[in-house]
Parts: C-alpha cells; sequence; structure tokens
C-alpha cells in the first residue's frame, strides 16, 4: 500500500434524499492518493448515488464532497478531474474504438493522441481493434475501451461502478487481477464499486463495508474480514459464525473451526458442500448451526448424519464491539 | 422450389405493379417532344427551385421544432408518454383539407393568408408528426449513460449535444427528413390554399398539367425531375455516411 497520505475524494457527510428517503445517511469517506478503496454492500445501499454525487451527476442535499482539497460543489461535471467506468460501459455507439477512446483527448485539445491512444489500449491489451465499432466488441472487450477510454486522459481518480458485473466469472478473475495490474502501474486513485465481497477483499487497498445509505466500517481487508465492526459487516465480508462466549458475541470464520476427537462442542453433520479445493460442512450443535471449512479432500469423508467434535481456534476469533447491532 | 423465392413474389409483384409500371408509364411520357421540351422551359426548373427551397425550409423548420419535442416526451413517465404521442399523431385522423381550412381560419385574423410564410407554415404544421416520430424512436433508445459519460470526459452540455447525441441519433435525424423533405417537394393544396397564387409550386404545376389533360407529358417531365432529386439526395448522404460506417 501507498504510503503517501495526501488524500484524494474525500466525502464529509454527504446526505442524498430522494422522495423522502435517505439513500445516502451521512457518508464519509477519506480516500488517499493512489490508493485502491473500495466501496462494498448489498444491493441499493447507495453506492451507484454515492459514485454518481462524486461524479457530478447527482448532487447530495448535504454535505460536502472534496478532490485534492478542492470542494466539488460548484464544479461541473465536465470540469471534474475524475473519470468513470460504468456497469453498462456507455461507449459512443456511432464512433470506433479508437474514436471513443481519444473522445477525451480531444475535447481537452491533448497533443500526440494517435500515442496516447495507442498506449491505452495496449495497456489493456486491445491494440489491433482500433476500428471496430462497440456493436462488434464483446462485452469484455467492452469493458476494456470503457477503461481504456477513462485511464487514457490521466484523471486523478478513476470512479467504477461494478466494471466487472456483466461479465462471467471467469473473465471476472481474469479482469480483476489485470485492473489491479494498471492501477498500481499508473499509481491511479481508483474507486471501486461492488457488492461482490471476494472481489473487494482480492484487490482493495482498504474496504468501505456499506448498508442502508451508511458506512459500516472502513478498513483493510484483513481488519474487515478479521476485525468486523458489527454482525452486519460479519455477515456481509465472507461466511461466519456469531456465537455467545463469556457473555461476549463472538466471530468465528468457518477455517477457525476444524474436526477434533472430543471437545465439549459436538452436533450432527447436516450438510456437506465439496468446492474442490475446499469443503464446508454445516453442522447442528444444540439449536445452532455451525459452518466448518475444511480442506476439500478431508470434508469428502465426513457424510451427513455422522457425529463429529468441533475445536475452535479461539486466537483467531473476534469479540463484537458492546452494543454493536 | 425454394421457398425462400417463393416468399419474394408478392414483394416484387407489389413493386412492380405499383413502383416499376408507373415510373416507366411516366418516363416514356416524359421523353416525348412535348416533354422534353418542358425539360428546357426555365418556367420548369424554376418552379423545381421554388419547391426544392420550400422543402428545405419546411425540413429544417420541422428537424428545429421537432427535436426539442422528441427530446420531452422521451423524458416524459411512461404513461404521460403515450398520451403525448397519441396526441402528436392525433391531427392525422382530420382529412387533409379540413386541417388546411382550420388553418386558414386561425392565420387569417394574422393577415398573413397569400404568403410564402403561411404556405410554409401550413406545410410545417402538416409534416411535423412524421418528424417527431422517428426523432422520438431514435432519442428513446439512446443510452441514458451516453450524455454522462461524454460529460465526465469533459464534453460541455454543447458539446455533449453535438458529438455525442445528435450523431447518435442520426438515423432517426435522417428518417425525419426523408419522411418530410419527399413530400413537401411534391406538395400542392396546402401551399395553394394558404399561400395563395403566389405560393405556386412545382406540385401545383404537375397537377395542372394533369387534371387539364393538356400538357400530362411536361407534367411527367417534372415528376422526373422531382423523383430524381429526391434519390439524389438520398444517394448523397449515403456516400457521404457510409465513409464513417453510419450505414
Ligand atoms: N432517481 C432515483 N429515484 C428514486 N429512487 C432512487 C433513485 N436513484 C436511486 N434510488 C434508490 O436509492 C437506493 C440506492 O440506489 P443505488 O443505485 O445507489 O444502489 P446500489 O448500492 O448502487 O445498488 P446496486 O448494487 O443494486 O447497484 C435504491 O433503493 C434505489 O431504488
Ligand atoms: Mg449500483
Amino acid at each position: 500500500m501507498s504510503s503517501r497520505s495526501r488524500l484524494s475524494i474525500v466525502a464529509k457527510d454527504v446526505v442524498r434524499v430522494i422522495d423522502g428517503r435517505r439513500i445516502l445517511d451521512g457518508v464519509s469517506l477519506e480516500i488517499r492518493e493512489g490508493e485502491f478503496f473500495s466501496l462494498l454492500g448489498p444491493s441499493g445501499c447507495g453506492k451507484t448515488t454515492l459514485l454518481r454525487c462524486i461524479a457530478g451527476f447527482d448532487r447530495p442535499d448535504g454535505g460536502t464532497l472534496e478532490l485534492d482539497g478542492v470542494d466539488l460543489a460548484r464544479v461541473p461535471t465536465h470540469r471534474r478531474d475524475l473519470n468513470m467506468v460504468f456497469q453498462s460501459y456507455a461507449l459512443f455507439p456511432h464512433l470506433d474504438v479508437f474514436e471513443n477512446v481519444a473522445f477525451g483527448l480531444r475535447l481537452a485539445g491533448s497533443s500526440s493522441i494517435p500515442e496516447k491512444v495507442r498506449e491505452a489500449l495496449d495497456l489493456v491489451s486491445l491494440a489491433g481493434a482500433e476500428r471496430r465499432k462497440p456493436a462488434t466488441l464483446s462485452g469484455g472487450e467492452q469493458q476494456r475501451v470503457a477503461l481504456a477510454r477513462a485511464i487514457v486522459t490521466r484523471p486523478k481518480a478513476l470512479l467504477l461502478d461494478e466494471p466487472l458485473g456483466a461479465l462471467d466469472l471467469k473473465l471476472r478473475k481474469g479482469l480483476q487481477v489485470e485492473l489491479r495490474r494498471i492501477q498500481s502501474m499508473l499509481g491511479m486513485t481508483f474507486l471501486y464499486v461492488t457488492h461482490d465481497q471476494d472481489e473487494a477483499l482480492s484487490m482493495s487497498d482498504r474496504i468501505a463495508v456499506m448498508d442502508g445509505g451508511k458506512v459500516r466500517q472502513i478498513g483493510t481487508p484483513d481488519a474487515v474480514y478479521r476485525r468486523p465492526a458489527d454482525e452486519f459487516v460479519a455477515r456481509f465480508v465472507g461466511a461466519v459464525n456469531i456465537v455467545d462466549r463469556e457473555g461476549r458475541r463472538v466471530v468465528v470464520r468457518p477455517e477457525s473451526v476444524r474436526l477434533t476427537e472430543s471437545s465439549d462442542i459436538v452436533g450432527a453433520v447436516d450438510s456437506v458442500s465439496y468446492f474442490g479445493a475446499r469443503s464446508l460442512l454445516r453442522v447442528a450443535v444444540g439449536d445452532a448451526t455451525w459452518l466448518v471449512e475444511l480442506p476439500g479432500a478431508v470434508g469428502r469423508s465426513v457424510h451427513a448424519g455422522a457425529r463429529v467434535a468441533l475445536a475452535v481456534d479461539w486466537n483467531e476469533a473476534w469479540p463484537l464491539p458492546e452494543g454493536a447491532s | 422450389m425454394n421457398d425462400r423465392r417463393w416468399w419474394l413474389f408478392p414483394p416484387i409483384a407489389w413493386l412492380s405493379v405499383f413502383l416499376a409500371l408507373p415510373v416507366a408509364v411516366t418516363a416514356s411520357k416524359a421523353f416525348s417532344t412535348a416533354g422534353l421540351e418542358a425539360l428546357a422551359s426555365p418556367t420548369t426548373w424554376r418552379l423545381v427551385g421554388v419547391s426544392t427551397l420550400v422543402a428545405a425550409v419546411t425540413t429544417v423548420a420541422c428537424l428545429l421544432a421537432g427535436y426539442p419535442v422528441a427530446w420531452c416526451i422521451s423524458r416524459m413517465p411512461e404513461r404521460r408518454r403515450r398520451w403525448v404521442l397519441f396526441l402528436v399523431v392525433l391531427p392525422f385522423w382530420a382529412n387533409l383539407l379540413v386541417r388546411t381550412y382550420a388553418l386558414m381560419t386561425m392565420l387569417r385574423p394574422f393577415g398573413v393568408l397569400d404568403t410564402w410564410f403561411a404556405a410554409v407554415f401550413g406545410l410545417w404544421h402538416g409534416w411535423l408528426p412524421f418528424m417527431v416520430l422517428p426523432l422520438y424512436n431514435a432519442i428513446e433508445k439512446l443510452p441514458p449513460r451516453l450524455a454522462e459519460a461524454a460529460a465526465d470526459l469533459g464534453a460541455t452540455p454543447a458539446q455533449v449535444f453535438f458529438k455525442v447525441v445528435v450523431p447518435a441519433t442520426m438515423p432517426g435525424i435522417v428518417a425525419g427528413c426523408v419522411l418530410v423533405f419527399i413530400p413537401v417537394l411534391g406538395a400542392f393544396a396546402t401551399p395553394e390554399m394558404l399561400g395563395g397564387a403566389q405560393a405556386f409550386m412545382a406540385g401545383s404545376r404537375i397537377q395542372l398539367a394533369f387534371l387539364s389533360g393538356r400538357n400530362p407529358e411536361a407534367g411527367a417531365a417534372m415528376t422526373l425531375v422531382l423523383t430524381a432529386i429526391t434519390l439524389l439526395l438520398l444517394w448523397g448522404y449515403r456516400r457521404v455516411h457510409r465513409s464513417e460506417g453510419l450505414l
């Protein structure tokens, strides 16, 4: 992670009310320069709305937004040095790939446009597609053009709204790695929206977990996963057991639980889900259900109905703060 | 016999009877002594020039008025949109002559009846829906994020409109212009009724030539000229825009 501490995008208490509903309910974020920052949250929690406010397509009803220390309230969209990558790509259908990428450069009256376009297309591995129309490209290729179009003008920050949401799993995995590579190569600030926790965990420097228009927690992927601020975050970021221990609610991830010879947690295997590299067991203990993650081969040898004893690595367990929901 | 070829028969028959045959008859009449005489006459070309000018002005006026109308309709909520589109088409349920008489009554108090303005105004009023509908169709299909993407990349509102919205709706613009230009080029009833004696266009001349029965050859020749102008414009458009890969 970047050691620089200059701030890029800053949101303070941003509120957006639509039809009497608080879509954004006091959102505050400080995104550092060069950081890969993810907004993670369930559908409808306000991620797109926040991004649209930052880009200038929408206006907050309260709070302030800053870019590089400049208040954005009076800066119209076209003057904000930010570019957006849309989930729907939004490529210009009447322009070919080259002209789509060159669009921002031409408006800025930039020099050596062909070189810059070629460099951007090289970066997203699309060299040679210059003269094709967007309609003739696959979804993955369109997404690459959208990315090239957004980075070619070297904006201060890039806003990405579920850019991989419409792609199949394999393509997504590939593009995730590529996006991260491009981001660190350019050293550009990325604000990345997703509702996929694996994506957020694997790509980000830091993550903000949102729900119902509020930020629940901001932290590194490790912090958000292992030290969740509340039950919502714990449940949203991966599978989880939440158990009572010594009067506290404690978060135990399934991989901190293993099978053992004998212990005081004994139950019957409810079901076994085999994923190849790993297996997920549901074990009924009293009226609670424990999730247990095992190496794939180990899980395959366990059958539903079997009685098992569970050992918990309590060092990896995380007590939820008192009073958190 | 091949199924596909069989299905081609009805459209080919239709085109032969209703297009090829009339064109052939018209052409055979036009290329006669009287027809060629008419083609050589300066009056013919003056009337063709007047008609082309009137058609061009009407088309531009329809485009300038139709684009904002189509734009506003496309931004309306679904239910209201259907109503407004219905209202746009509604005048067509009344006969053209009735509508023109209504316009005469409307324009008379302003003292503009029997002027070119009244003639063009009537044509503009009559053909505006033919511009609005294809424009609406094109604008409505525009992805909503397109304009935002352009603004995001640094385009001012005017640049968004002229560099993205207009080019992306070009097929609708062309369709609307063609639908207005062609009928106005041959119009005679509306301009005669509203523009009076001075609004005498090629269409009036053609109608006179045929209906008075005195000189159908001259009428045929002028008809061919108007058809040629239309084809030339379409061909020119295709040439320009195919090189940009639009059609
Ligand atoms: N223009 C609008 N009018 C009415 N409601 C809106 C509008 N825009 C957003 N909303 C509502 O605001 C809430 C948040 O929407 P938003 O698009 O920001 O969610 P999101 O977090 O991006 O969800 P997703 O992951 O599904 O994209 C939703 O409940 C949505 O219905
Ligand atoms: Mg969204």
